[in-house]
């Protein structure tokens, strides 16, 4: 079904949280060992490197040669990418791609990141701090652009900040049915809205999580999968999209080439927004999760807003389930390299208190930098 | 309050920033395709050609949208919160981001007209643009 040249043959996750005395480097290597034992292969097989370098990897874009020292592979296919949010959906298509093509057999995909205790600044200038730097102009960190995003949304389609709410207490509902979600407390709208402003119209509670910790992706080739220890999950379908010239693109606050990255992995899977059971969309800032949805085409453009007010549709039991596992804003933020995890985990039906019945085909979007680059991928059972 | 970010002057972008001593915002319009471009480049983002021309615009533009920041990130900002950052659209085509001076936060909204002011640096080598409403705007 759809392209389905590779597959997903384990996925493998370290600690996640505030972990004192952990690296960039040991949570990867965490995260590997787990990622080998849910496939049931050997790192002898293991013969492709992909990996994003964390926010405190000292190492930057050599990260895959001091990761493969460290884990002791010699790969014939490897690299390091940092894309931001959209960076684990990018690495595993470069997986996917050299396994069909015949570079490679066994790929570990690898991030980790101690961004919590490692001392990483998220507050820095929005635009570089070069002399283009948009620091002159006072724009500050993160949450910026997603604050202009949301604030044009709002004022042309009536979004408000209580449905950004919805976002977040249905990731923190989730979470509370996640044993390795980082937040589990229930919230409420009235403690979103409670909530101190972080960039106005963005709340604490619509902003991700800052947290250490480690993924590991595996993927193979379709017939390598099926003899792995868990059930394959096929990548049916996969999508890129960029808008690399921010302020020359006109209408880049909202982001088109969101749409265009997932209408790439919807052709290629040969499947629409109406046969996708569950989803996983990235949420760097709530805000994300409605872009998300108009260019997903679950909803039409500017109808994102009612449809996860009340956080009745988006529930585990609603039309579109989203973020199964809490999702950046109470799982952990693993810069949506736990969204592929938590997708693999619903196709194969294994995720216990919170799996959505029956879910097939899941869709998994990222997103990152100045929210410039995405990435998404289609994941359905192997048959 | 603190030292404000300055921006550094190259040869490239000595233009733009001394354009503000003279009451001008300029942007580069591309020599060969015509294209009015912002951010600043040694190329055109259309034609890749390298041959401009700085020219001045009405400094006239929009609120595409906004983002209001309640506390300071930045020691730049101490002591000047709250302040408005914006996306603006300026009526010759090129966005820029600025802050949004002389104005109140609930004084904002998507579509505001504005209009580049100048704000000479203590040396008076240049003056970095930014935005206030428009005239009118203000008592709305």
């Amino acid at each position: 079904m759809g392209w389905s040249k590779a597959s997903i043959a384990g996925v493998g996750a370290s600690r996640q949280g505030k972990l004192p005395g952990e690296t960039a480097m040991s949570l990867a290597t965490e995260a590997f060992r787990d990622a080998l034992a849910d496939a049931g292969i050997d790192k002898s097989e293991v013969d492709g490197l992909l990996t994003m370098p964390g926010t405190t990897s000292p190492e930057g874009p050599k990260h895959y040669l001091a990761l493969g020292e460290h884990l002791g592979i010699d790969p014939r296919w490897t690299g390091s990418l940092n894309a931001g949010g959209a960076t684990a959906g990018m690495l595993i298509q470069q997986a996917a791609l050299a396994i069909d093509a015949g570079m490679a057999s066994v790929v570990a995909c690898v991030f980790g990141d101690a961004a919590k205790t490692g001392g990483s600044r998220f507050s820095a200038a929005a635009g570089g701090e070069d002399s283009g730097s948009w620091g002159v102009w006072g724009m500050f960190g993160n949450a910026a652009n997603s604050a202009l995003g949301a604030r044009r949304h709002m004022a042309l389609y009536g979004t408000t900040s209580e449905q950004l709410g919805w976002v977040a207490v249905n990731g923190r509902r989730n979470a509370a049915l996640n044993p390795a979600a980082v937040m589990r407390e229930p919230i409420t709208i009235a403690d979103h809205q409670a909530s101190r402003m972080i960039v106005d119209p963005l709340h604490l509670l619509d902003c991700c999580l800052i947290t250490d910790g480690g993924v590991c992706i595996i993927v193979t080739s379709p017939e390598r999968a099926r003899d792995a220890r868990k059930p394959a999950v096929s990548i049916w379908g996969m999508g890129q999209g960029h808008t690399l010239q921010n302020l020359e693109t006109p209408d880049w606050w909202y982001l088109p080439h969101q749409a265009d990255c997932v209408s790439r992995a919807y052709r290629m899977a040969g499947v629409g927004p109406k046969d996708i059971d569950v989803a996983q969309l990235y949420d760097n800032f709530s805000i994300a999760v409605l872009f998300w949805l108009e260019h997903a085409g679950f909803v039409p453009r500017g109808e994102s807003g009612p449809f996860v007010d009340g956080g009745t549709r988006i529930a585990l039991d609603g039309e579109l389930p989203v973020n199964t596992a809490g999702g950046n804003l109470s799982e952990s933020y693993m810069q949506g390299w736990l969204h592929v995890v938590e997708g693999v985990r619903q196709v194969r039906g294994e995720a216990g208190p919170r799996q959505v019945a029956d879910a097939e085909l899941c869709l998994v979007t990222g997103r990152g930098m100045t929210l410039n680059t995405a990435s998404c991928l289609v994941l359905g059972p192997d048959r | 309050m603190t030292e404000p970010v300055l921006p550094t002057l190259t040869d490239l972008n000595r233009p733009f920033w001394e354009g503000g001593l003279a009451g001008e915002l300029r942007f580069q319009r591309c020599d060969a395709c015509g294209h009015l471009r912002y951010p600043i480049s040694t190329i055109c983002p259309r034609c890749l050609s390298g041959d401009a021309t700085w020219v001045p615009v009405s400094g006239r533009g929009r609120v595409l949208t906004y983002a209001v920041f309640d506390r300071a990130y930045h020691p730049s900002r101490e002591g000047r919160t709250p302040y408005v950052v914006a996306i603006v659209q300026t009526e010759e085509g090129p966005r820029m981001i600025s802050d949004l001076v002389e104005c109140t936060p609930g004084q904002v909204a998507v579509d505001t007209p504005l209009v580049a002011t100048f704000e000479p640096v203590a040396d008076g080598g240049f003056a970095i643009p930014r935005f206030r409403l428009a005239d009118g705007e203000a008592n709305r």
